[in-house]
């Protein structure tokens, strides 16, 4: 790695790890205040304020930056060469970094209380949306780099395939791109004019129309990063090979064409949006469960390769022979089981009549901290041990809390998501502040529940503390070491030299962007054609 | 260490797993299905 770049990569991993320390601490106070306890400072206001910093640093802010560091490392030990207008990529990093201190600035102040979803008519000071945008803008020159990289690459090695982790990662930055466009829309047309009090009035049907087409594929943004560990790092740690390049290919190029015409499926309890587009929206959203059980296969198979390798020959006494000591390995392996449970979860909110069921409910909750919080959010913790020390040169410090840390998480958040997903079937909204409605019989019921999740938030702080202290000690005091390579794992079969239909980016960036218009022009067109009525801004506190 | 997929055969640990895998995806679906969203009545008639 080049000093400069891992200057870079290292520049974006410690603004992600600070993010992540600071929305952890929010998260505790959330998870006790669940549990009704009698909290200094607990109150409506500190509980949604800190709710909108959880959700805004967690899942815009930590994931953002990690993406951004993790693809610089990719680009350039895929390709083997200095990635290109570093200059620029400063730029695009200090951008973001401006974005995010207004936008956190703007939430802690209390003048942005509109959680990480900020559906008007929630108003929040234009510091917040300007701070986000610009975010997002930074991400925007991250992506225009990585291209840029892969484009130099290929003008000297024509006709042959990308390596498969920057495979993964220009799928990344191809749905980030195509998905952005709804946020910015968002953004410049409608929540920043409303903000500065160009416009007097918003809509807010259409704002979440703009927000959900940008909020699915964001879960890709976040989650194909996490693949490309699992493909590309994942086996080479536990001592095997990957089972199948083709199919992991076949995978991201899934995401590209799926991943952004399926946000309705957010809104099927929305008005004014025809049910016959939330209908192929649902169809299609059931499409995009096919490449992650393909990941899956392809995943476990690579895992089975490297047990059989140790000697195995049982049916599953390979699982035993992996490496369950080791930070990366513990950390993705518990992450793809919940992630699987997560997986049905995500099927029954995407099927139409169903996802009635549990709209709006703490099922909600319990769903996506199984998806962002342990698919995503622990993954890239495995990945952080892994190359912090290739990063800094440092041995990682701290080394029986890394151990442990993995399994921290995973009890957390199986008392954490459990008992949400119950309470949302009995009936728990989301995102209140007093889970006892005021002493009345059918919140009564979900009580205990509520406990349960409390201690599992506990839990979850233990491991995030855990994994602060391991990424402080190992960046202020770890012991200088040789530098420590950094090794992508290789096919079981030998990848053929030339560049094939899976990757052809310019084809399927075309492909995703005619079905997003298939899937998103009528009901937009429909939508502004009506008559619509806006609404002015609210700030409950 | 090295035997290509060829040597190494199915892997039929990961098809077992996966195939579990499917039998309690599909059974959970269909349990909150049946069990809790018919039992309260369709949204859909």
């Amino acid at each position: 790695m080049s000093d400069r770049t891992g200057r870079l990569a290292l520049a974006n991993l410690w603004v992600a790890i600070l993010a992540f320390g600071v929305a952890s601490a929010m998260a505790l106070m959330q998870a006790l205040s669940r549990a009704a306890l009698d909290l200094p400072w607990r109150s409506a206001k500190m509980y949604y304020l800190s709710v909108t910093a959880h959700g805004t640093l967690m899942a815009l802010v930590f994931t953002t930056f990690f993406i951004m560091a993790f693809g610089y490392v990719v680009a350039e030990r895929t390709l083997g060469r200095a990635v290109p207008h570093r200059a620029l990529a400063w730029a695009g990093y200090w951008i973001a970094l401006a974005g995010t201190l207004a936008t956190v600035a703007a939430i802690l102040s209390g003048k942005a209380t509109v959680l990480y979803t900020f559906y008007p008519p929630l108003k929040a000071h234009p510091a917040f949306y300007i701070g986000a945008t610009l975010l997002v803008v930074g991400s925007w020159i991250w992506g225009f780099v990585i291209i840029r990289s892969y484009l130099a690459w290929k003008r000297e090695h024509a006709g042959q395939p990308a390596p498969l982790a920057l495979h993964g990662m220009l799928a990344t930055v191809i749905v980030w791109l195509i998905a952005t466009v709804g946020v910015a829309a968002e953004m410049l047309f409608l929540l920043i004019p409303w903000s500065l009090g160009l416009t007097k009035t918003v809509d807010p049907e259409l704002a979440r129309m703009l927000f959900w087409y940008f909020g699915h594929p964001l879960v890709y943004f976040w989650l194909l990063p996490a693949y490309v560990v699992w493909y590309a790092v994942l086996p080479k740690v536990a001592g095997g090979k990957l089972f199948s390049d083709p199919l992991a290919r076949l995978v991201f190029i899934l995401f590209i064409v799926l991943s952004t015409p399926v946000g309705f499926h957010h809104q099927f309890m929305d008005p004014g949006i025809p049910a016959s587009w939330k209908l192929f929206h649902a169809v299609l959203t059931f499409g995009i469960l096919f490449p992650s059980f393909v990941t899956a296969f392809t995943v476990t198979a690579s895992l089975e390769v490297a047990g059989r390798a140790k000697g195995a020959t049982g049916l599953v006494d390979w699982l035993k022979k992996l490496p369950w000591g080791d930070p990366l390995v513990a950390s993705v392996l518990l992450s793809m089981l919940l992630f699987a449970v997560g997986g049905v979860g995500g099927a029954i909110n995407a099927a139409y009549g169903m996802n009635a069921v549990v709209h709006n409910t703490a099922w909600i909750q319990g769903h996506f901290h199984l998806t962002v919080g342990s698919a995503t959010a622990l993954t890239f913790m495995g990945t952080a041990y892994w190359l912090l020390p290739r990063l800094t040169g440092r041995e990682l410090e701290l080394g029986l809390l890394a151990k442990v840390q993995p399994y921290l998480w995973f009890i957390g958040m199986v008392l954490f998501s459990i008992s949400n997903h119950i309470t949302g079937l009995m009936g728990m909204p989301r995102r209140i502040y007093d889970a006892s409605y005021g002493g009345s019989a059918v919140a009564h019921a979900w009580r205990g529940l509520t406990d349960v999740s409390a201690v599992g938030g506990l839990f979850l702080f233990t491991s995030a503390a855990f994994f602060m202290l391991v990424m402080l000690g190992t960046g202020l005091a770890g012991k200088k070491s040789a530098p420590q390579p950094i090794e992508w794992a290789e096919p079981l079969e030998p990848v053929s030299p030339r560049a094939g239909l899976l990757d052809r980016y310019g084809l399927w960036t075309v492909v995703a962007v005619v079905l997003v218009l298939i899937a998103y022009a009528v009901p937009l067109w429909q939508h502004l054609q009506m008559q619509r009525f806006g609404s002015p801004g609210f700030t409950p506190f | 260490m090295s035997e290509p997929q060829s040597q190494m055969g199915h892997p039929k640990g990961t098809l077992f797993l996966m195939a579990l895998y499917g039998l309690l995806f599909v059974a959970s679906w269909l349990s909150v299905y049946v069990f809790v969203y018919l039992r309260r009545g369709g949204v859909t008639p």
